[in-house]
């Protein structure tokens, strides 16, 4: 090292100059920890190192990252350890609260099967007795198909069209035997 | 931070960052990062939770040396602008009882004569050619060669040589300044 004692004032003098004149700090996170490593990329290195020289926060906080270095790398590789672990332990407790789902989901599925067969069977037989299904006549369950006569013009009751019977005038043929004595 | 657990795995995770936590803080500390207005306390803490959150967001995700080292240099990135604006805010009234006291050990006359020096040296530094000006700063600043020599770009011993020269001649434009105790 170069004339240590006087390097040591100069140095104070020069961080004391730098901490009155350096502003905000001006580089990101990135940028600091790139620099800590030594993978900034060429073209930035003078820039930032013009920016380090001037700003003792940002030189010290870069100087503290290169320390900090292996212990982040140790702390990455540990949690590493704690994700496989947690990861076993959580694989663990999957099978062991997944059997018992796995049986009751088996349960239902053979569930649905079952009336799934059974609605077909009921469809098939239903088929079966259906019209002339079997002798391919008519079955007796079966209403006959005939036209509606209760209100149409053959209705011998209420089959009034404007005001004119249908029905021909003669002598009352249900009561007559009865009161003529015929 | 979450509450203590009985988990064992659990516990070593929340050991881990504890320890890692106090070795940041006693960084900060050694650097005198806690005498630019930071809390090296608050940021350990705020380094545990930050930590905590990302691994509780993603489990699956590998945390690399990279990325928990960004994570300290954003957490004390934000503590020093903090600390900046809180410089930059206007002093208490005076008869608020928080004024603070000026410091004893730095008389009028030193105080006076620093700022002379400060002066003088940035001068000193200017009238050097910037291609040798680097070097020296960085070398004023704190960095090892090796760390000058990668940021310049040059060898480690082409770096020594830039800084022995360097300092070699800001001492004598000092000295023509009138501050030749500096060589003593």
């Amino acid at each position: 090292m170069v004339n240590s004692m006087n390097d040591n004032r100069l140095a104070q003098l020069y961080r004391d100059l730098t901490a009155r004149s350096a502003g905000p700090v001006a580089l990101d996170a990135d940028t600091l920890v790139a620099a800590a490593a030594g993978t900034l990329p060429a073209d930035r290195r003078e820039a930032v190192a013009g920016r380090l020289a001037a700003s003792p926060s940002e030189a010290e906080l870069v100087r503290m990252l290169a320390v900090l270095e292996d212990d982040s790398q140790a702390l990455a590789a540990d949690l590493a350890r704690y994700d496989r672990s947690h990861g076993r332990r959580h694989d663990r407790r999957t099978q062991r609260t997944a059997a018992p789902a796995v049986r009751r989901a088996a349960k239902v599925r053979w569930a649905g099967m079952g009336a799934c067969l059974m609605a077909v069977l009921g469809l098939w037989s239903t088929h079966r007795i259906g019209p002339g299904s079997i002798d391919g006549s008519s079955s007796g369950i079966y209403a006959e198909h005939k036209n509606d006569r209760i209100f149409t013009t053959k209705d011998s009751i209420f089959a009034w069209s404007n005001g004119e019977s249908n029905v021909a005038d003669g002598p009352d043929k249900l009561f007559r035997s009865e009161f003529n004595g015929s | 931070m979450p509450p203590p657990t009985s988990d064992p795995i659990q516990a070593r995770l929340e050991q881990l960052l504890r320890d890692y936590g106090a070795r940041v803080r006693r960084l900060l500390q050694s650097h005198g990062l806690d005498q630019r207005g930071i809390d090296p306390a608050d940021v350990e803490q705020e380094v545990r939770i930050r930590l905590w959150r990302a691994i509780e967001r993603d489990r699956s995700a590998a945390f690399h040396a990279s990325y928990i080292q960004r994570v300290v240099a954003t957490t004390v990135v934000d503590a020093l602008r903090r600390a900046e604006v809180r410089a930059a805010e206007p002093l208490p009234d005076e008869d608020s009882e928080a004024s603070p006291l000026p410091d004893a050990a730095a008389g009028p006359d030193r105080q006076a004569s620093d700022s002379e020096r400060m002066d003088d040296l940035a001068r000193c530094l200017d009238s050097i050619p910037e291609r040798r000006r680097l070097p020296i700063t960085l070398h004023l600043q704190g960095f090892s060669l090796q760390e000058i020599a990668d940021s310049v770009g040059v060898s480690a011993e082409a770096a020594r040589k830039l800084v022995s020269r360097g300092m070699d001649e800001l001492k004598s434009r000092l000295r023509e300044c009138g501050h030749g105790e500096f060589d003593e």
